[in-house]
């Protein structure tokens, strides 16, 4: 069985778990210990991960990952990083200061970023309080990126799969 | 200003039907507009049989539906102010614009419905289009204005994803746009891989480098970016390699190609 992963990152309750569950075939299932593949050196941690599933024919496989959005497990990216297809960034409007959160995520993956693909979805946007959406699309100018940004209800399947095509969508022109 | 000559200028005809006052006053002055500096002649005209039909918000989906089927040829096209989808018609050409009408949307509908009579660019991908080849003498001031500030050798890349206003909710837009943030193109490859005849490509990048998100990069400067280590250390059984890989993931999560 081949496998293949697509990783979606972001703060603790910027829809991750949701956005997963919305494309997953099977329950999104949410770890709460490290598995062996994933532990690094020497101590063992414990943190909240989740993981869907989408089935690619008889022996492939693409796997869904949720990054623990915490910095402190940032550890934990780099291991997920690792020959992933593409990132989704989810970024919770509602957060005291969702750019900052954005920036951390844009540093600690822009090799992933620059090298395969990405989408960056602002989630609970509202639109009547800032930051607007061009600030994102600014910071990301400012990181020397242009990849999507875009406002986006992750509760919905719809709006789900079509982040998701976006993200397709530059995978497909780097082959 | 100087006029256009005659022979590149064409008269067509327009009609308004159900728009609420705010609409109808942002038409007439977009048009007024356009009647300077276009290369067609919009008249007004009192009548469904007008070459450009625009209907206004103020009509329901299911009368717009059999406005379509009943009152509308194939040669037409139509514009419609709304949110809803359309439920029957696939054989009229039908442009959109998303209420309340905003005048720079509408501007760039406009121009898309000039392109479709200008006997090129078809708005919907289901209809093959045919544009004349690049050389043709007869071409229009604008699209000969495009390919010279786009030429075939040259790429051009996204500096900078664009704003929402800019993209409308035009899907096409949004892939081309991915696709440009990816890697730079030219655009006989954008065209290829849009399936989007290359002068509707050249009409976006224009809207892209007016909005200051494009680079234009000459064929000389221009370096191949390596591939990536991460995709090239990917292995499929799919069929095509890479490409078929992502082609499977879209059949898996039903999304078009
Ligand atoms: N209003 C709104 N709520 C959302 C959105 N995305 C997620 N939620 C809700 O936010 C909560 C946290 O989402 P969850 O997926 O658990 O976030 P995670 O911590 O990143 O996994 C859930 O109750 C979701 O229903 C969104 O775009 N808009
Ligand atoms: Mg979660």
């Amino acid at each position: 069985m081949i496998e293949h992963k697509i990783l979606f990152t972001g703060t603790v309750g910027a829809g991750k778990t949701t956005a997963i569950q919305a494309v997953s075939e099977i329950p999104t299932v949410c770890t709460d210990v490290i598995s062996s593949d994933l532990t690094i050196g020497k101590k063992m941690t414990t943190v909240a991960l989740d993981y869907g599933e989408v089935s690619l024919g008889q022996s492939e496989r693409l796997r869904l990952y949720g990054t623990p959005g915490q910095a402190r497990f940032s550890f934990m990216w780099d291991v997920l990083a690792k020959g992933a297809l593409g990132l989704i960034i989810l970024v919770d409007h509602t957060h005291p200061d969702p750019l900052k959160d954005l920036n951390l995520y844009l540093q600690h993956f822009a090799r992933l970023i620059k090298e395969t693909a990405c989408v960056v979805a602002i989630s609970k946007m509202d639109k009547s309080r800032p930051p607007p959406l061009q600030e994102f699309i600014g910071l990301l100018h400012k990181n020397h990126m242009a990849n999507p940004v875009i406002a986006a209800d992750v509760r919905d399947k719809e709006q789900v799969l079509w982040i998701l095509d976006l993200l397709l969508a530059q995978m497909e022109v780097r082959v | 200003m100087p006029d256009m000559p005659d022979k590149d200028r064409i008269s067509l005809s327009y009609t308004a039907v159900s728009c609420a006052d705010k609409e109808a006053v942002l038409l007439k002055s977009v048009f007024a507009l356009y009647g300077l500096r276009g290369n067609i002649n919009w008249q007004y005209q009192n009548s469904m049989g007008a070459d450009f039909v625009i209907i206004g918000t103020e009509m329901s989906s299911s009368s717009v539906d059999l406005l379509l089927r009943t009152r509308i040829g194939a040669k037409q096209a139509v514009l419609w102010i709304s949110d809803a989808s359309l439920v029957s018609d696939k054989t009229r050409h039908v442009f959109r614009c998303k209420p309340p009408l905003h005048p720079s949307h509408f501007a760039n509908e406009l121009k898309q419905v000039e392109l479709f009579f200008r006997g090129g660019a078809r708005h919907d991908p289901s209809r093959s289009p045919s544009l004349p080849p690049s050389s043709s003498a007869s071409l229009s001031p604008q699209i000969a204005a495009l390919r010279e500030e786009f030429p075939d050798n040259f790429y051009v890349r996204l500096m900078s994803w664009p704003s929402p206003e800019l993209l409308s909710d035009d899907r096409f837009l949004w892939r081309l746009s991915a696709m440009l943030s990816a890697r730079s193109m030219t655009v006989a490859e954008l065209a290829e891989r849009s399936s989007k005849p290359e002068d509707v490509c050249r009409e976006f990048l224009r809207r892209l480098s007016d909005a200051g998100c494009l680079k234009k990069i000459p064929q000389e400067d221009h370096r191949e970016p390596l591939p990536s280590s991460a995709l090239r250390e990917t292995k499929t059984t799919a069929e095509g390699g890479l490409s078929g890989l992502f082609r499977k993931i879209r059949v898996s999560l039903g999304l078009s190609s």
